[in-house]
């Protein structure tokens, strides 16, 4: 079962000055994204704008990245954070690829650091992810704020592996803590389509069932249901030029996301509604 | 285990280079040169693919089953050409897929379902030391081997003209080449690489060769779902 426990973005009502203060924080960093964009300088500059009720958060936000010499920096700013992402990656051809950086946040709620490596060489994939944050992730930055599987304040941590025992089978294994201990193995068996069985443990046992198909040579599906004492239902369609995720849990929360190319929006509920616009614009690009 | 598989992986990519080699360098080679434009004007008639298999020898002795699926389209314009090569053996690469282009390489990761996309001039394998952009680069390539017809010999597919080929640069990933081109329709059938000792390092067979409808969009085909990461 989900932890009761709701994240609130920003549930203290800032005084005037303070208020003052982050929109013009705010305007300065939009500013510093249109220029940097403006200047050619940037890898992608991303736009956006989110918005959510009770309790009522209100905040444009600003995703630059930029290519400096093997790392790619990236900057992430709301109206009161922002966060600087540091990434390079070793590229092993067909073998594999590994990626790894650190990522660290500011706000007036609080702050946050965060370490990650995650990647594949040959028969073997894994992720490891390590935080720790005065204050829930999501009141840093409004991408992390994730109504399924909210991460609180204090230290959290993820670890994934995945293992090809054949061309057909591939073995799973991820525990995480985010504030609650959850644990999960998997079985992925790949035919036309591929068929995943697995049993996890998050506030108590649940099984876990997936199926991926290839519809047609241009849409893709896939879906995932855990059920038990901890319950969620996935459902991805990949079209051509559309995306779409659906993500529902009970106790009820739920998102939903739509990218077509450039554009994305994401719809949010947990007890309360929210909804992410985004616009990025790509540089140096045929 | 990473290691064995990189060190396959290095087999792998020293039989598609010696390959490369032979389609682009041979057409060159003063002793072979009537041979290497006969294989050439063919190989450059129409879009094609073939099946490459057989086994690579590990480090430690042991044999690798390797298999391939190339698929190619030839053009004039080195902008329009394309080439793309999907892994099927060894099991742990099964999936992955390399296709290259005038201007980039994708590689194609099944496991993290990821296309990796980098300029040509970045490509670079791991643990190899080799270009990957040399593959198309036709002076390049004709500078660095050394061609010389053998003789012929009879395969399944038909009577056959024996070539060897020995890299002049001494530091190269193999000491010695041996290709067979089928002389009823000018193209490869069989490739070995040796080493210094003469140890076979990889022998593979050429087969399944048809001409094929093959479109840019068919081979820059990739899940739907899969992350796309531009370097």
């Amino acid at each position: 079962m989900l932890n009761p426990k709701r994240q609130t973005l920003n549930p203290e009502k800032p005084r005037a000055g303070l208020r003052l203060l982050r929109l013009a924080f705010c305007a300065l960093l939009t500013a510093m994204g249109y220029g940097l964009s403006a200047m050619g300088l940037a890898q992608s500059v991303t736009f956006g704008l989110y918005g959510r009720l009770s309790p009522d958060y209100l905040t444009p936000t600003v995703e630059v990245s930029y290519p400096l010499q093997d790392f790619t920096l990236g900057l992430q700013a709301q109206r009161d954070a922002l966060g600087v992402l540091l990434e390079n990656a070793l590229d092993l051809g067909p073998v594999g690829r590994v990626s790894y950086g650190g990522r660290a946040s500011l706000g007036f709620a609080g702050w946050g650091l965060q370490g990650f490596a995650r990647g594949g060489v040959g028969p073997v994939a894994a992720e490891v992810q390590l935080g720790y944050s005065s204050t829930p992730p999501a009141k840093l930055w409004v991408g992390d704020a994730n109504p399924v599987q909210p991460i609180a304040a204090g230290f959290n941590g993820l670890f994934s592996g995945r293992y090809r025992l054949s061309s057909t089978q591939t073995l799973g294994l991820s525990a995480h803590y985010f504030g609650l201990w959850a644990l999960e193995s998997t079985l992925a068996l790949r035919d036309q389509d591929t068929y995943t069985f697995g049993l996890g443990y998050q506030n108590g046992v649940y099984g876990l069932v997936g199926w991926r198909s290839q519809l047609d040579s241009n849409t893709l599906l896939e879906t995932t249901l855990r059920a038990g004492f901890y319950n969620r239902l996935e459902a991805a369609l990949f079209l051509e030029e559309l995306k779409l995720h659906l993500t529902l849990a009970y106790p009820w929360a739920g998102m939903l996301s739509a990218e077509s190319g450039d554009l994305r929006a994401d719809a949010d509920y947990d007890g309360g509604w929210s909804l992410w616009l985004r616009y990025t614009l790509r540089f140096g690009e045929e | 285990m990473s290691k064995a598989i990189g060190k396959t992986q290095s087999m792998v990519w020293k039989l598609f280079l010696a390959f490369g080699f032979w389609l682009l360098g041979l057409g060159l080679a003063q002793n072979v040169s009537d041979i290497g434009k006969q294989v050439q004007d063919n190989l450059n008639k129409s879009p094609w693919e073939a099946t490459i298999s057989g086994k690579a020898q590990l480090p430690d002795g042991s044999l690798q089953d390797i298999e391939m699926h190339l698929q190619v389209i030839p053009s004039k314009n080195l902008a329009d050409q394309l080439v793309r090569l999907d892994f099927k053996k060894p099991s742990s690469l099964e999936g992955n897929f390399v296709l290259l282009s005038d201007k980039e390489v994708w590689n194609y990761l099944f496991l993290t379902n990821q296309v990796v996309i980098q300029p040509r001039s970045k490509a670079r394998v791991e643990g190899l030391g080799v270009n990957l952009t040399s593959l198309s680069d036709f002076n390049q390539l004709t500078d660095k081997v050394n061609l010389k017809l053998l003789g012929e010999q009879t395969t399944p597919q038909g009577a056959a003209w024996q070539i060897s080929g020995t890299p002049k640069d001494p530091s190269s990933s193999f000491a010695s080449m041996e290709i067979l081109v089928l002389k009823s329709d000018p193209r490869p059938v069989s490739i070995i690489l040796r080493d210094s000792n003469g140890k076979t390092l990889a022998d593979f067979n050429v087969n399944d060769f048809k001409r094929s409808a093959l479109t840019a969009k068919t081979l820059k085909k990739y899940p739907a779902d899969a992350e796309v990461v531009k370097k």
